[in-house]
Formats: structure tokens, C-alpha cells, sequence
């Protein structure tokens, strides 16, 4: 064999090499491989087996399958070819066409890998001399190779299906409790509209205490509609769709104030300017409505003084909301953190406002403490990133999908590197082009890439901005932006 | 059967009484001067089953023409599909029943001027894979202006492919006779048809090196048309010929723009092109075929119109010898065939999409 045939086999090892892996989608990873082992090899067909729960099925296949195989029974037919051996050529006989999910001639030759975990791979020649033992020895690294970028289709397809998954999950929880707030107002309303019927029909007839129980009526259909109101808020916090913008929480607090009933007797203070933060407005304003409410509910003396305080930190902002009302004996500092739970008989408390505010604050990935001294007053303290968004890609996750293979990381880095800015340059057509749809596609491709840099808040906005644009909405366009230029910036010097 | 009237009326007449009521490819000479969506819709009023495509010349037993039409009367047709939308792969391949112990053979004609048409043959074998063999080329135009070139009874089409089921046996016989000069490279940064480095480096610098061994003229952005069609590249095959890849233009950033698609990392050899080699090879080409051939009544020749560039006025005698070796081995009914913009087969193997290269066909 003359030089420039080993140089010839070695540069088609490279090219098989490099086909591997260019795509986290199973079929379309073995499409780049196999596809082109077989045009190069001149091969006919190609398929691969893969044994879950005792029982084989095909998973890929080129061309697709011609005929259904029944492999009851025949299990052990492709356990045995594949039994102590990495790989081997046979020829085509009777059995081998049993099991052949495509149409194959008698006069063919196989040449067949052991994928393990990832079943058994055939490549399927019309001619009986094609596959030669050095196939196989010049094959077998590439295999391993293939192998292992099948791994990482399919962790990446598992982590894929998780988050669709909760994805679903979250919208179940989150309709089903509209549903269970819509069925439990309607008959209350039902009720409150009968009793109004009764005071209108009945006026003349009703004595002072059949008033005073329509009274009581009343308000227990009021307690008991702001009850179901706060269950919704508090298990939906966190299942919303989120409208993160840049806000201004001196703007939110002058919301909340004309909300707030404040008696004349407490003065609010908000002791340094508030920042403005990335966060959804109806959040903040339920935040502080709900802590703010909770102060004013303490405060028994004749001067009741309310102070907002706050700080910057790192990467956080620290809120402190501190009364001097009677305070709240340590022993009840987790309780009244948690749904119902009041510390005393008021009889229009719901128990509710703490809970959600901790709820809110955790859901922005931030903490809650109080402090608090008998017949003192309280300081309630929370914390909230100083920006919404982890604008900070990391390759943690392309590290668990390598395993520790250099060559393989560096592959998915390449991936990312080519394929990133041709789908961000036709996103941007497409947008640009008025064509929504066809960028929501775009979005739908390039939030994956945003997921694997670790970007978790950019995933969730690009899943947000996917379904904006298919209803013809672009709110987010900036911010998407914003994340995909950092994206740029981060894969440049990789 | 071979037409140069331009007359509407003569054209569907001649064709109507040559047919016998089967379906009609139609080979059309680009330089013919036809109102073809009248001769449609006049085919389709006197229900003519039809199909065919546009070429830059048109081939009736030994005589190439620049105008006018050869029709091939085609007697096991099957079925017929336009696949539309190839440049945006936005089509599907239909679903065929093929029944078992058969044989069934596909014609395929697509806008070779189209993209991803790598994609589009890709998909055919998907869908039918080796229940068939498969025939054809690029149509269009030799100006290069993509324009509507593949027709049916349902219109003529840009962008488009023509497929055309048959339910018989062909014979295929592939050859190009480019010998290697140089390799192997790799093309390590592509872009569908285009190469933009070779061996890590500027593509045109690599490609200007290579020639200026084998040749004293210094090949340029102007002239690279003229000196690139007597050396293309090779896709190096293991067990048979490779696939010729023809550099038809340069660009200012040095990059290669070839008819068909080069993947990143292809291994590459850089061939020239001698006439005897060529004329040669489609001789084998045709040995090969009429090898196989038993009772065949037609045969269909697909050349690809860079060997007429090439060969010039020899062409004649590539077309001459492999009628002759056709004509020898048997009596063929009709010899037709077409110059296209990229040809197409597969035997025994992978579909392939080539360039400079010829394909003959022979069917019942």
C-alpha cells in the first residue's frame, strides 16, 4: 500500500471522526455519521437495535424500515450475534433477513458493531467482498467515539424531556388551580346574589337579628372569597408567567399606598430611595402590600412608625421592613411563615400574607428572616437579586455531557460555536422580516444552546418569548437580546 | 422521437400518435422556442399522461440537439409526483406500495439549479430505499438562471423535482474517466456548495497551488471558470469511482462555489480531465450497462454538460461510441437523453449526486 492510501485512510478516519456528534438529537447524530459511512463505503443500508426491558426494537434506521419485525422469539438471535464480541462481518443468510428491519439480498454482507448500552449497530452492504478485518480495526475507535456521543443524546434527551415534563406539570398545577378558584367563587357568588335577593324581597319582613345574620353571612362570604383569592396567589406565585421588566420600586410603593387602608395614626417612612430591579411588578406590589399590611396589623399604640430600609450587597439588594409594634415572641418565627396559621383569634386574618410574601422573595431567589422583640416591634428582612437574570453562561453542563472526554467537549463547544450565530443570524432575519412564526422556531432551536450554557432565567424567557411570538407579541425582544449577545461574547474566546 | 416544430398543434399531434395512450418524457432543448404552459395545458385537453424537464441540449440516438423536443414513450409508469419547495426542504417524499418480487426503477429530474439537493436525494432513499433503483439529472438552464424546468400535467415548476415510478427493471452504468492529479485534501470549512478552506487554508490558494504544477496558466477570479472545468475535485469512495465536484467560480474572500454539495471534512482529490480518458470512460459506461441488460427496449442517456464544454467538438465522438456499443449489443426501441446540470444514481448502493459525469439507463 502506497503512501497517499494510508494518508487517504486516515483523512476518511478523520472525517468519519468529525461527523460525530454534531448534533444532540439522536436521529440526527446518527444521520451524520452513518449517512455518510455509507456514501463513502457505498453502502446500501444501515440500522441499530437497541434492547430495553429484555425486548430489541429499532431505534435508527437508513432508509427507513421496510417491513414490521415481530421479534418475539428472536432476541436471542441478536444476542448471540453480538455475544463476546465488539464487532464482526457476516454474510447475509436466512436469519439475518428475518431480523432485518429493510428488505436485504441473500448475496449481501454485514458488517455489525456492539454498542453495548446503545444496542447493536449493522451496516449493510449489496456485495459479499466489501468488509474487510481492516475495517473493523480502523473502525472500531470511531465506534467508541459514536458510542459515546449516543450517551450524551441521551442524557441530553432525558434532561430535555424533565424539563418538558415539569414544564406540563407546572401548567397542570397552575390550571388546576383557576379551576378549583373559578368552581369554589361561582357558588359563592351564587350565594351572595341570593342573600342580596332576600334583603331586597324580605326588607319589610326581617327582624334586627335576622339582619345581623345576613351580616355575618356577608362577611363570611367575603373572608371566605379573599381565602380562595389568597390560595390562588400563593400557589401560582411560582407557576405564573413572569413579565420581567426593569422597575421601579418607588413606583411600586406609591401603588401600594393607595392600595393600603393606612390609619391615620402610623406614619410610613422609607428611610434610603428604593432601586428599580428586574422583576414583575405584580409580584413586588403583592410583596410589600402583604408585609406592609402585616406591620400595620401589629401596631397597637397610639404612634405606629413603619421604616423601609435598604442596602446594596453582593449581587444582592436587602430590604428591611421594621414596626414598632408588639413583636413576636421567637417561638412563633417559623409558624407564621407557614399557610393559616395566625397568631391570634382575628377573626378576618387569613394567615396568608406572610406566607406568600416568603414565597415571592424565594421565588426570586432570595431570603426572609425577621427579628423581633416582645412589645418592641418586628424587623422583617428580605433579600432580592440585584438582577433577575444569571447573565453569566458556564459549561458546567457541556462538563456532565463529556464526561470527562476533552476531545468530545471540545466537539459540543464546536457545535455551539458553529451553529450558535447561523441560527442567531436567521432568528434575526426572520424577526427583522416580520415572519414570527418562523422565529419563534428560531428561539425554540436556540434556547437549547441557552439552556446547555446554563443560562436557567434565559431559558425560561426564551421559552416566554418563543410563546409571545407565536401569538404574534415581541416584548421580548430586548431582553432575548440581551441574553444572546452575552452568549456571543462568552463562546468568542472559547 | 425527436420534434423541432415549435407549433403547438404538430407537437401534441405527433405526440399523441406516438404515445398509444402511454406516458411521455419529454426532453426539451432549453433554446426551443415553445409557449409551453399552452403545449400543457393542450397535452393535458387531449389527456395526455406527461412528464419531463428543460435541458441545455437534448440527445436523439447519435445526434445532440440545441433545440427542440425527443420524447420517450415510457410503458410500465407507475405513478408521477412533483415534489416542490426543495430550497426550503420544506416537501415530503410520497408513500409507495411496492409489491413484493418486483422490480421498480425511479426517474428523477430536479431544478439543478436548486439547493439542497443533496437533501432532497437524501430523503428518496429514505422513503424507498433499495426496493428501487434510481436515474436522472439536473435540469435547467445553461446560463446558469434559475428558472421553472421540470414539468407534469399539473404545470412546470422551479425548485422542484419530478419524480416518475416505474414498474421495471433498470440497468445503470456510471462513469467519468477524471484521473487524480493531486491528493488527498480536506476540505475542513464548507458551506453546502461551498468551500471556504482547504487543509485549514484559504480554499482558492490551496486550489491555485495545486494547478500551478500541472499548469502555465495562473488561474484568477476571471479566467477560473475557463481553467476550473479541466480540473475538479474528487470525493474520494472506496469501491468505486469518486464523485466529481465541479469548482465553477471564485469569490474575493477565496472561496470555491461548486455544483452539489461538499460536507466539512470531505476527503478530496483534485483530478484533470483528458479527452481520451473521458470519451473512454462513457465507453465503459455504456459496456457496463448493455453487460446487464437483457431485452431492454429503452435507453436513456444522462451526460452532464461539462463534458460537451470540455470535450468540445469530441463530444460527438463520446455520444457516437456509446450509441454504437448500445446499437451493437442489441436492438434498442428508443436511445435518447439529455445534457444536464448534475446527474443522479445509484447502483448497489448510496444515491449519489454528480457532476461531470455520465449515466446511461436501460429499461423495458
Amino acid at each position: 500500500m502506497d503512501f497517499n492510501q494510508h494518508l487517504s485512510d486516515i483523512l476518511h478516519l478523520y472525517e468519519f471522526s468529525m461527523a460525530i456528534g454534531n448534533s444532540l438529537d439522536y436521529t440526527g447524530n446518527c444521520n451524520h455519521f452513518l449517512k455518510l459511512i455509507l456514501a463513502r463505503k457505498n453502502l446500501s443500508s444501515c440500522w441499530i437495535y437497541r434492547k430495553e426491558n429484555n425486548q430489541y426494537t429499532v431505534t435508527y434506521s437508513y432508509p427507513n424500515p421496510s417491513k414490521k419485525i415481530v421479534l418475539k422469539n428472536k432476541n436471542q438471535i441478536l444476542d448471540t450475534l453480538v455475544l463476546g464480541i465488539k464487532s464482526k462481518i457476516v454474510s447475509v443468510d436466512t436469519t439475518i433477513q428475518e431480523v432485518s428491519p429493510i428488505d436485504i439480498q441473500q448475496e449481501g454482507s454485514l458488517l455489525i458493531f456492539n454498542l453495548h448500552d446503545q444496542g447493536i449497530l449493522f451496516l449493510y452492504s449489496a456485495y459479499t467482498d466489501t468488509f474487510t478485518p481492516k475495517d473493523i480495526s480502523q473502525l472500531q475507535p470511531i465506534m467508541d467515539k459514536f458510542i459515546l456521543s449516543l450517551e450524551a443524546c441521551e442524557s441530553f434527551s432525558k434532561k430535555e424531556d424533565l424539563l418538558q415534563r415539569l414544564a406540563l406539570q407546572n401548567q397542570e398545577l397552575n390550571d388546576y388551580a383557576h379551576i378549583i378558584s373559578h368552581d369554589l367563587k361561582t357558588p359563592l357568588r351564587s350565594i351572595d346574589t341570593l342573600l342580596n335577593w332576600i334583603e331586597e324581597e324580605c326588607s319589610d319582613s326581617l327582624d334586627s337579628i335576622s339582619r345581623q345574620y345576613l351580616l355575618k353571612i356577608h362577611h363570611n362570604i367575603e373572608k371566605m372569597d379573599a381565602l380562595i383569592e389568597s390560595i390562588l396567589t400563593y400557589s401560582t406565585i411560582d407557576k405564573r408567567k413572569k413579565t420581567n421588566y426593569t422597575i421601579d420600586l418607588n413606583e411600586v410603593m406609591r401603588e401600594v399606598f393607595k392600595i393600603l387602608d393606612i390609619p391615620n395614626h402610623i406614619i410610613i417612612d422609607i428611610v434610603t430611595p428604593l432601586p428599580s430591579i428586574i422583576a414583575d411588578t405584580l409580584n413586588m406590589q403583592q410583596l410589600f402590600l402583604c408585609l406592609l399590611q402585616n406591620a400595620i396589623n401589629s401596631i397597637e399604640q397610639a404612634t405606629g412608625k413603619i421604616y423601609i430600609r435598604v442596602i446594596e450587597l453582593n449581587h444582592f439588594w436587602k430590604f428591611e421592613i421594621e414596626d414598632n409594634g408588639k413583636g413576636i415572641d421567637s417561638k412563633y418565627h417559623k409558624k407564621i411563615f407557614k399557610v393559616f396559621q395566625k397568631l391570634e383569634n382575628d377573626s378576618m386574618s387569613l394567615g396568608m400574607g406572610l406566607p406568600i410574601a416568603q414565597k415571592i422573595v424565594n421565588h426570586y431567589g432570595g431570603n426572609m428572616s425577621l427579628t423581633s422583640n416582645v412589645n418592641r416591634g418586628s424587623i422583617f428582612s428580605f433579600t432580592l437579586k440585584n438582577n433577575d437574570m444569571n447573565l453569566q453562561p458556564n459549561l458546567e453542563y457541556v462538563n456532565e455531557l463529556s464526561g470527562g472526554d476533552a476531545l468530545f467537549k471540545q466537539k459540543l463547544i464546536g457545535i455551539i460555536k458553529k451553529e450558535f450565530p447561523e441560527e442567531k443570524e436567521i432568528f434575526l432575519h426572520n424577526y427583522k422580516s416580520s415572519e414570527l412564526n418562523k422565529a419563534a422556531e428560531n428561539v425554540h432551536k436556540l434556547k437549547h444552546k441557552i439552556g446547555m450554557l446554563g443560562l436557567d432565567d434565559g431559558y425560561q424567557i426564551a421559552i416566554d418569548f418563543e410563546n409571545e411570538l407565536l401569538a404574534g407579541k415581541t416584548s421580548l425582544f430586548q431582553k432575548f437580546m440581551l441574553i444572546l449577545d452575552t452568549i456571543d461574547e462568552f463562546i468568542h474566546p472559547l | 422521437m425527436y420534434i423541432d416544430s415549435t407549433q403547438i398543434n404538430i407537437i401534441v399531434q405527433s405526440i399523441k400518435d406516438y404515445s398509444k395512450n402511454h406516458t411521455v418524457l419529454l426532453s426539451i432543448a432549453e433554446a426551443s422556442v415553445i409557449d409551453l404552459d399552452l403545449l400543457i395545458n393542450t397535452l393535458n385537453k387531449n389527456n395526455i399522461s406527461f412528464f419531463g424537464g428543460i435541458f441545455p441540449r437534448v440527445i436523439h440516438n447519435k445526434t445532440l440537439h440545441e433545440k427542440g423536443i425527443v420524447i420517450t414513450t415510457l410503458h410500465h409508469v407507475n405513478d408521477i409526483h412533483i415534489i416542490k419547495n426543495i430550497a426550503s426542504k420544506d416537501f415530503s417524499i410520497p408513500t409507495i406500495n411496492f409489491k413484493q418480487n418486483t422490480s421498480y426503477s425511479i426517474l428523477t429530474f430536479i431544478d439543478g439549479l436548486t439547493s439542497n439537493i443533496s437533501f432532497y436525494l437524501s430523503e428518496l432513499y429514505r422513503q424507498y430505499g433499495t426496493h428501487t433503483s434510481y436515474f436522472g439529472g439536473g435540469a435547467g438552464s445553461l446560463s446558469l438562471q434559475q428558472q421553472p424546468c421540470v414539468f407534469n400535467n399539473e404545470g412546470i415548476f422551479m425548485d422542484a423535482a419530478i419524480l416518475c415510478i416505474m414498474e421495471t427493471k433498470m440497468h445503470i452504468g456510471v462513469k467519468h474517466g477524471w484521473k487524480k492529479i493531486d491528493g488527498p485534501i480536506v476540505a475542513t470549512k464548507t458551506d453546502r456548495n461551498v468551500i471556504q478552506e482547504i487543509n485549514w487554508m484559504n480554499a482558492f490558494d490551496v486550489y491555485q497551488s495545486i494547478l500551478k504544477k500541472d499548469t502555465d496558466q495562473n488561474i484568477n477570479i476571471d479566467n477560473f471558470f475557463d481553467i476550473a472545468k479541466g480540473y475538479p475535485f474528487g470525493i474520494v469512495k472506496e469501491h468505486t469511482e469518486c464523485i466529481v465536484r465541479d469548482p465553477i467560480a471564485t469569490n474575493e474572500k477565496g472561496e470555491l462555489i461548486c455544483v452539489g454539495e461538499v460536507l466539512e471534512n470531505t476527503v478530496l482529490d483534485v483530478l484533470k480531465g483528458e479527452n481520451d480518458s473521458l470519451i473512454m470512460s462513457a465507453k465503459e459506461a455504456a459496456n457496463n450497462v448493455v453487460s446487464q441488460s437483457n431485452n431492454c427496449t429503452n435507453a436513456f442517456i444522462i451526460d452532464c454538460i461539462s463534458r460537451v464544454l470540455f470535450l468540445e467538438d469530441q463530444f460527438s465522438v463520446e455520444l457516437t461510441n456509446v450509441v454504437n456499443v448500445l446499437e451493437n449489443q442489441q436492438s434498442f426501441d428508443q436511445i435518447h437523453g439529455a445534457l444536464t446540470l448534475g446527474e443522479i444514481s445509484s447502483y448497489n448502493g448510496f444515491l449519489e449526486f454528480f457532476n461531470k459525469t455520465i449515466v446511461i439507463g436501460t429499461f423495458k
